[in-house]
This record gives structure tokens, sequence and C-alpha cells, in this order.
């Protein structure tokens, strides 16, 4: 269970207790710093554990008092307060430095006020400066491997009662009220999800009366809603740009409907206000099937996990039965109103992440080339023949700062093909190599004739008396199954022959999720000298599969 | 306003409460639930939320500002605060 430890300039109880209460996962235990302690808090902490993370939610006039000499009246120049925010973002990194991560709010204006009203924006305006000062504390923040600024004013604008009331002020020193701090507590636990790999990577969508008005097979694409001098088909235009913005984070769209299949796809291809076509999509089930069954296949074949996935569909019964069948998907309520659907998609708390990686944003086109891939694969005899026909090429390269992003990545995310399910942040990861000599953590670049699959693989180890001990093998679900785990083995085991260690040695961690893993090494070729201990040993040489170009940065 | 107006704003107070609470120790809707006091249930942060939240639900329901936070109801022992039958009673006095 994580722990949360929240610091701040007013009364936070109300945040920590939203934090301890709230039952999405991470369950979490969250704590506040003594009230009215913030200055002495920042610079000396107390002792917290390594899995704590921090939140730190500060009122402008708390966190720098010349701003609230500026509320007062005074003229206070910006280059001083700018410099204040700098000396303020600097006991931040400090503060970070032992957490896990750190979530720091935007500041907000804490009163119902018109600040300095028509000159509110001019250049001594209260507005105006609020807005310097959370750049540049975004500006010095930037960058920074495990602090996060989060978005304050969002959870002023979705509160379901008004955001500020004086009198919380007055009687419990709460610039805010409850709804507010409902709302931060999902969105930090929003950005724990992301910081553990727990966010949602596929959203499935219906087609009739969801991602168009009308239903396909009884009127053709013609007669669609979507797009047009028609606000319901603007919604559902506007609906399929907010997933199309999801695919440019990483985030993949499939489909699943009960349609004829031939039907569904020329109203993609042919209507011309369609804004998602086959292009943007990693894979979809068209048929009259059960849709959970649909579901299943559907994320077997993106070899993804159903906690992976988020599925939209108008239709509450069939909503219902996924929930019923597949309680790790999560399926949302989803509102009648069409005009609805895109804030609806756009408030979803489950797609949070940490980094936004090159691998992220070509990921819909890896998809694509993967769909390509496969269906070349009907014509060989055997996998061996269609293996050798990809051409697989493999670039491994030692983790530095150039891959270190999409390493840890890797680390906190993939859950089937995971040797030991280590979690680790960029900086644990460098930590954990700095603190031996002897450890070591390589990057494999993966591409074949239909594209490049990016930075897939990571295998980590470190060597003893006893032999090199693999500790993190870690392989993308993308590029399972053609030959790279088979490699990944090579590498070690020849890293392990040149420093002239007897053995290779690979300790799994089972998990609900890792049996891609564990059947791998069942089948590697290893002894298993005790349940879930495979070892090699390095008098002889581990082959490395024939279909595969290994190449060294 | 009546009082089934005013248990209702009441009970939709414990929601708000509730919603800060775990699972296993939500607050049933009860009118002789004891907030405060010797075996009361809630501790000075939730409580205040409670009435603030009795007093945003009477205004929305009203238009009438009440403040049942001031000296004369909150005695030595909050009896006026103490269960949501008491808290009904003060709304009513307050806005008739």
């Amino acid at each position: 269970m994580p722990d949360v430890y929240v610091v701040s300039d007013f009364n936070a109880e109300m945040i920590a207790r939203y934090l301890t209460t709230d039952q999405s996962p991470p369950i979490c235990a969250a704590s506040c710093a003594p009230y009215g302690q913030l200055f002495q808090t920042l610079a000396a902490p107390p002792q917290l554990g390594r899995d704590c993370y921090g939140f730190v939610w500060t009122r402008p006039e708390g966190a720098i008092p010349d701003y609230a000499r500026l509320l007062e009246g005074h003229r206070i120049a910006p280059e001083v307060l700018l410099a204040r925010v700098d000396d303020f973002a600097a006991s931040l990194k400090a503060f970070a430095q032992p957490l896990k991560a750190l979530f720091v709010a935007t500041w907000v204006r804490s009163d119902v006020s018109r600040g300095m009203g028509m000159l509110d924006w001019s250049q001594d305006g209260y507005a105006y400066l609020l807005a310097k000062m959370n750049v540049r504390l975004a500006e010095n923040l930037a960058g920074i491997k495990g602090i996060y600024l989060l978005d304050a004013n969002r959870w002023l604008e979705t509160a379901r009662t008004p955001a500020r009331d004086r009198k919380y002020w007055f009687t419990m020193k709460s610039p805010f009220t409850e709804s507010v701090f409902q709302t931060a507590a999902r969105d930090v636990k929003a950005a724990i999800r992301g910081c553990v790999g727990q966010s949602r990577k596929l959203v499935i969508v219906d087609l009739d009366d969801t991602m168009w008005g009308g239903v396909v097979g009884d009127q053709g694409w013609q007669d669609l809603r979507l797009g047009g001098h028609d606000h319901i088909g603007e919604a559902f235009v506007e609906f399929q740009q907010a997933l199309k913005e999801l695919t440019a984070r990483g985030i993949q769209v499939g489909l699943v409907s009960k349609n004829d299949e031939s039907v569904a796809l020329e109203a993609i291809d042919s209507h011309p206000a369609m804004v998602l076509r086959r292009s943007d999509l990693a894979g979809w089930r068209i048929n009259w099937n059960d849709k959970a069954q649909n579901l299943v296949d559907l994320i077997n074949d993106l070899n993804l996990g159903l906690h992976s996935v988020v599925f939209i569909d108008d239709n509450p019964t069939e909503r219902g039965r996924v929930r019923e069948a597949l309680p790790d998907v999560l399926v949302p309520d989803w509102p009648k109103d069409p005009t609805r659907f895109a804030e609806t998609l756009r408030m979803l708390d489950c797609f949070d992440q940490p980094a936004l990686t090159d691998e992220d944003r070509a990921r819909t086109r890896m998809y694509v080339q993967d769909r390509e891939r496969k269906q070349s694969g009907s014509g060989f005899a055997s996998l061996d023949e269609w293996l050798l026909s990809l051409d697989v090429k493999i670039e491994i390269a030692p983790v530095n700062g150039s891959n270190l992003k999409r390493t840890a990545q890797l680390l906190n995310k993939t859950s089937q093909m995971n040797l030991s399910n280590r979690r680790l942040a960029e900086n644990e990861l460098l930590q954990w190599l700095a603190d031996r000599s002897d450890r070591k953590a390589y990057a494999m670049s993966v591409a074949d004739r239909f594209g490049d699959l990016g930075l897939t693989g990571v295998i980590t180890w470190h060597c003893g008396e006893a032999g090199l001990e693999i500790v993190d093998f870690i392989l993308s679900c993308r590029a399972m199954g053609r030959k790279v785990e088979e490699t990944m083995v090579h590498i070690a085991v020849e890293a392990a022959r040149e420093a002239g260690m007897p053995k290779v040695t690979a300790r799994a961690m089972p998990t609900k999720r890792n049996s891609p893993c564990l059947d791998f090494w069942h089948r590697s070729g290893f002894d298993e000298t005790e349940p879930n201990l495979f070892l090699w040993r390095t008098s002889n040489p581990y082959p490395k599969p024939e279909c595969i170009t290994l190449e060294r940065a | 306003m009546d009082r089934q107006l005013a248990f209702k704003i009441v009970y939709e107070a414990i929601d708000v409460v509730n919603g800060s609470r775990a699972p296993d120790s939500q607050l049933m809707k009860s009118p002789d639930l004891v907030f405060s006091g010797e075996d009361g249930s809630l501790d000075s942060l939730a409580l205040t939320t409670l009435v603030l939240a009795v007093e945003r639900g009477v205004r929305e329901s009203t238009g009438k500002e009440i403040d049942l936070l001031v000296s004369d109801n909150v005695d030595g022992d909050m009896s006026t605060l103490r269960t949501p039958t008491a808290i009904v009673e003060l709304i009513l006095q307050k806005v008739a």
C-alpha cells in the first residue's frame, strides 16, 4: 500500500482523508504534515519510506510571502516574485529526493475575488503575476525526474459544489470545499496509477450510436449522423476526435461491434466525416458474437491484459454484460446524450502516464504494422520460416540518458513478459546501477521489414561469485514471440562467458499477469533447479536465433 | 421549510461526510445518530464539514442563509448539533 504525505500551508487533513478512503486502486494511506509547518517540513521532512509519494498543495500567498504582500496592496516587482518561486522550487526539488514521486498542485486564487478588476491582467495585476509564477514554477520543475505538476484549476472547475467558501477558511483553515479535495485526491490517485504502470492502454468502442449516430446495417453509411449541419452529428465527430487524441498519447483504440464487418468497415473507409479510419485502429472484432468474448479475443490478439482496457458502449445492457463477465475491464457509465460523449471520455482519469515517449506516439502505427505482419504470416508453412522472412533486427545499447525514460516506462508498465515485476522510477534505476559496479542494464530496440517497433526490451543483471544473475527481463507485448526473448538470453549468457562466470541464473517472481514470462523460461532450455529459479551453465553457449540480426550501439 | 426537507438536507450532508470515510465506517442515516459528544461519531473537522454542508443545503433549498455555528448554538456539549434530529430542530428554528 503506497503512502502519501501531504504538505500544505492550509489544513489539508480533508485531502488526506479522501486519499485514504478512495477505493480506486492503488489503495493508499495518506497523512499530513503538521498545519502551519510548510517551510519547516520542506526543509526538514520526517523520515518517509521509499515507497512514499509526496503531494504539495499550497496557496500562492502561503508559499510566496511576497505574493501575500502584493495582495495586501504593496507593489512587488515581478522579478522579486519570480526569485521567490525559484527558491520554493529548489525546496521542492530537495524535498522530492527520497520520495517515489512528488506531485505539486499549481497555484490558484484561494478566495472569491474580482482581484484588480479590469487591471487584473495588467503588468502589476494579481492574475497576470500569478500566471507568471505558475509558469516559472513549471519551468523550474520541467524535466526533474519524479516531480509532476498537477492542474489545481481543473479541480476547482469540476467541483460539484461551489469550489470556494470563505466560511471553510474561517472555520477549518481550508480555502476550498470538500468537493475540490475529493477531485484532487482522485487526480493524485490517477497520477500514482500512472507512476506504477496501472494506467489503461486500450479503449474499445462500440459503433452504432456510440461512434456515430444510427445503425449502419439498417440505414447505410450515407445516412449516419456524423458531422454535417447537425449538433448530434458534430458531437459524434468530436467524440471521434477525442479518441484520436488518445492515440497520440500512446493509448490505442479498438472496435467491438455487433454488425456485418464489411458494412461497418465500408462506413469507416467511406464516410467523409469519419475521423477514425482503419489506420487509427489497433484492431477490431465486428461480428454477431457475444461482446465480452469479442473483447477477450481482441485483447489477446493485441497482447494486452484485461486490466489495460476501457470499454465504451451506449447500451447499458452490453456495459452490464461486460462488467459482469470481465470485472478487470473498466466500463464507465456512459451518458445518453451524445453531446456529452467527448467530455466524458476526456474526463476519465485512467490514462495518466508519467512520460510520453516516441514509442508512445508511434504505437498505433506499430499496431497497424503488426496487423500487416500477421497477415503476411498466413502464407508460410512454419513459424521459423515466417520469422526468417520478417528480417528482425535488434539493436542493444546500455541504458543511458537517451533511453532512460523509455526504459523506466517499460519497467513500470510491462506486466506479462516481466521476470521480477520490479518497479523502479528513472532515478531509482540509476541509483541501483550506481550502487554496484557489476550491475548492467541494456535496452533493446527491435525493427523488422514492416517497421520499427522501437525500444521494447530491457535486461539487467549483476554478477557475483556464483555467476551472472538476470534481475530484470522485460519485453513489450508487441515484440513477444519473435525470438527476441531468446536473443536477450543469448546476450546475458555471452556476457557471462566473456566475464568468466560459470553460470547464469534467473529468478522469476510469479504474479497474476506474468505467466507468459514463466512459460518462456520453462521452455528456454534453462534448468529449473528450484521452483522459478532457472540456471544455465556457461560451458555451453546459448545460441542466437538465426532469424535475428543483432547490432550493438 | 417542513421537517421532511430538513431531514433530507441533513442526510445529504451525511453523504458528504461519508465521502471521506472508509467503506466500513460509513455513518448510517438515522434520526438518533450521535454526531458529537462522548459517544460522537465525528471529530471536529468532520462535524464542521457536516454543518457547512447542511448550511449549503438550506441555502440551495430555501435561498436563506443560516449560521449553525454561532456561539449560542454551540454550547459546551454541542447538544444542538448532537444528532440529525437536533440539527433539524435548529434548522427549523433558524428558517422560521
